[in-house]
């Protein structure tokens, strides 16, 4: 019997997928497009992710924890199927790269400035095929360490809180911002991850704890973002954040220790495990559905395609703006996906029930 | 396959740390930058001169230094033209401070800290300094006692700030007040001597441009109405009105804080602005009639201090108002006081230039030392 993941995995899976490179910018986001005190809408945003997760849980327990792929199959014919299934896992395989596209550029832009990006994107595309080639325990496991790996940054934020102000906070409420709708589309981008979870329905023992752990996972990146989001807001000034690319990475700088002066290097090297797990679970969903299209290949090559095909996408997107412009469109469909999704199984299976009831 | 991928991948490892070499022999680490101003016949001759101090590596006992001047319009123009005198590859990764010649910041710092905000080889904690004065002299100049100007400079102004006698600015602390509305930047100013280079006191800022400065005798109190701090020195002399003569008092290890209350007047001058500093300090010298192991007398000279202080602070404001130089961010408080709109449409430096400030000051003497 395969071995299955347990709560606390879920929890970090979840957390993991979730933090990714749009950590980096949010509190610039928010600041932009709420204006003042933006970071207030990171409580909005989270109650709508988990009501998404409700959703999820509902399917879940109709479905029977049966795989939603399964039953999909079972109301909806092939051919129907095939061209969603396709779709699905070209925008997931392209958030999944985008997602280290970008950080590869940053690195590139801190630390290699002359070293090829696609040798730097090649390099990490190898880690996450490694990760994705055992299947979901192990990935679960893998961002379990990876959790570990990264979490003790959380800790660096007391390093600036000796800048921390709260007159910096105003108390005007989402004054001076640009668009409240393009604000909560894009930071509802950084809380993206959790609807993967429909996925793991196969994978998890069967109880009633699966959605708690998946609330936990949501939680627990929300509590990240909103310390992260009220430090940033303390620290820098509002004109300024809105200026800001990443601001996250201006922490990183001002910290400076008595024994080595210019750390960020390292630090930003840590968040590499958060971006490999991000992506690890994407390429993962987009294997998932690809291998329901071509059943007859190995899974090891359709990964190792995919991973290759996305390698060459990036060596074609390699200008900063032109990742953030890709990233926020299949972000985008990707919130479409995610309410669409369990909504489209819920109807299923309502309707499979009334059947079985009838008969 | 897996074996196979694996290798593939270690390979691919180990290779990439061929480019990007960056050998520490073939750097040349810049330690201090200096901006000049640059005036020509016309307008359009306006010229910048970029000053770099590179500490050699080769020589550390004799610690020469090697300084590389140029100029140019930007500073990364610099950037270019200085490596082509120098046979290193000059990095700006390891800049400690920044100085800017007084009649440069006069012009506006911000399009040329914009690059250094922009450049992810420059961290935010390099210093920013004024020079009262020309920047590329005060670097060039050899100081008999240190070897390296650069960093002597550095150390001097690091251990200012400890005391308090300078604020505090850098790339981030600069660039951040900047960009709020309800606070002006501030930088220390120095002015080179004969052999050494002295603190001369704050330097003012109206957005990026430099308006005037505070003198070095009152700059403590003026750290004392720019926030909390829990170290630093005072000296006074108190005019004593019975006799002619001065008592003269040292206060050490001060704990001060500081709160501002915002009141609405009707009048033009819209608020009233209470700042309440509370100051906590040991005597450490004291030449005057009064016994200070006597508790009156040592509330009579508390008194005197506060008014002291008090009165200084009135004057230091008057001067800054005069400026529209807001160092202090009374802004910021009065803008937590007010809707968005009303700060939105409020003209703050018109305001805080007829603004009406009070100074409530307590002060406590801890200790006066271990003599009666």
């Amino acid at each position: 019997m395969k071995e299955k993941l347990s709560q606390f995995h879920i929890t970090i899976l979840i957390y993991m997928t979730q933090v990714g490179i749009g950590l980096l910018s949010l509190p610039s986001t928010l600041a932009e497009y709420f204006g003042t005190n933006g970071w207030l809408a990171l409580f909005l945003v989270f109650g709508i992710s988990c009501l998404n997760i409700f959703l999820i849980h509902f399917v879940y327990r109709l479905g029977d924890g049966k795989s939603v792929l399964e039953i999909l199959e079972s109301a909806i014919p092939k051919f129907l199927l095939t061209p969603v299934y396709l779709a699905c896992a070209v925008v997931w395989s392209f958030i999944g790269c985008m997602v280290i596209q970008e950080y590869v550029m940053l690195l590139q832009m801190i630390s290699f400035p002359t070293t090829p990006s696609y040798i730097l994107k090649l390099l990490i595309d190898f880690f996450v095929l490694m990760i994705i080639l055992k299947g979901i325990y192990v990935i679960g496991k893998t961002s379990t360490a990876f959790f570990y790996l990264t979490i003790w940054l959380v800790l660096l934020e007391g390093f600036v809180l000796k800048e921390f102000e709260f007159a910096r906070f105003t108390p005007f409420l989402f004054k001076g911002g640009t668009d409240f709708m393009k604000g909560l589309l894009s930071t509802y981008f950084s809380f993206l991850g959790y609807e993967l979870s429909i996925f793991l329905f196969p994978y998890v023992e069967k109880n009633r704890k699966f959605t708690r752990a998946v609330l936990t996972g949501n939680f627990f990146s929300f509590i990240l973002y909103l310390s992260v989001a009220l430090v940033a807001f303390g620290f820098f000034s509002f004109q300024e954040l809105r200026n800001q690319m990443y601001p996250i990475l201006d922490l990183f700088s001002y910290i400076r220790l008595p024994f080595i002066e210019r750390i960020e290097n390292l630090l930003f090297g840590f968040l590499l495990y958060l971006m490999v797990s991000t992506a690890a679970m994407y390429y993962w969903a987009a294997l998932e559905v690809s291998q329901r299209i071509v059943p007859r290949l190995k899974r090891n090559v359709i990964a190792f395609v995919i991973v290759a095909a996305m390698f060459a996408v990036s060596m074609q997107i390699d200008v900063l703006s032109d990742v953030k412009k890709f990233s926020a469109l299949f972000s985008t469909i990707q919130i479409g996906i995610s309410f669409g999704l369990p909504t489209l199984l819920l109807i299923i299976l309502l309707i499979k029930r009334r059947s079985r009831l009838h008969v | 396959m897996f074996r196979f991928l694996f290798m593939i991948g270690l390979s691919a490892c180990v290779i990439t740390g061929c480019t990007d070499q960056r050998q520490i022999e073939k750097l040349g680490f810049t330690h201090s930058v200096g901006f000049d101003l640059i005036k020509g016949e016309g307008a359009e001759e306006e010229r910048l001169q970029v000053t770099l101090v590179i500490p050699s590596m080769e020589n550390q006992v004799d610690k020469k230094k090697q300084i590389l001047t140029t100029v140019s319009k930007s500073s990364k123009e610099a950037r270019l033209k200085l490596s082509q005198q120098s046979d290193k590859q000059i990095v700006s990764g390891q800049v400690r401070n920044t100085l800017f010649g007084i009649a440069l910041a006069r012009e506006g710092l911000w399009k040329h800290i914009d690059t250094y905000v922009r450049d992810p080889a420059i961290g935010p904690n390099v210093k920013l300094t004024i020079v009262d004065g020309n920047a590329h002299e005060l670097l060039s100049k050899d100081y008999p006692q240190h070897s390296l100007t650069g960093r002597y400079i550095d150390k001097l102004i690091e251990k200012e700030i400890q005391g308090q006698t300078v604020p505090e600015a850098t790339i981030y602390s600069w660039s951040r007040d900047y960009y709020d509305d309800g606070i002006d930047p501030v930088a220390p100013l120095i002015n080179s001597l004969r052999d050494h280079v002295r603190i001369d006191g704050v330097a003012l800022f109206n957005e990026d441009k430099y308006v005037g400065k505070i003198e070095p005798i009152h700059s403590v109190i003026f750290s004392f109405l720019r926030g909390d701090f829990r170290q630093g020195e005072l000296y006074m002399e108190l005019p004593d009105e019975k006799k002619k003569e001065k008592e003269i008092v040292l206060l050490s290890s001060i704990i001060n804080k500081r709160n501002i209350d915002v009141e609405r007047l009707a009048g033009p001058q819209k608020f009233r602005v209470t700042m309440r500093i509370t100051i906590k300090g040991s005597v450490l010298e004291y030449l005057g009639e009064r016994k200070l192991s006597n508790d009156a007398q040592k509330k009579e000279l508390e008194h005197a201090i506060e008014k002291y202080i008090r009165q200084t602070s009135e004057k230091l404001i008057a001067h800054m108002q005069k400026l529209k130089a807001d160092g202090m961010g009374i802004g910021k408080a009065v803008r937590n006081h007010v809707s968005y709109e009303e700060w939105d449409k409020m003209n703050w430096d018109e305001v805080f230039s007829k603004l009406k400030v009070e100074f409530q000051v307590k002060v406590k003497i801890r200790d006066n030392g271990k003599f009666k």
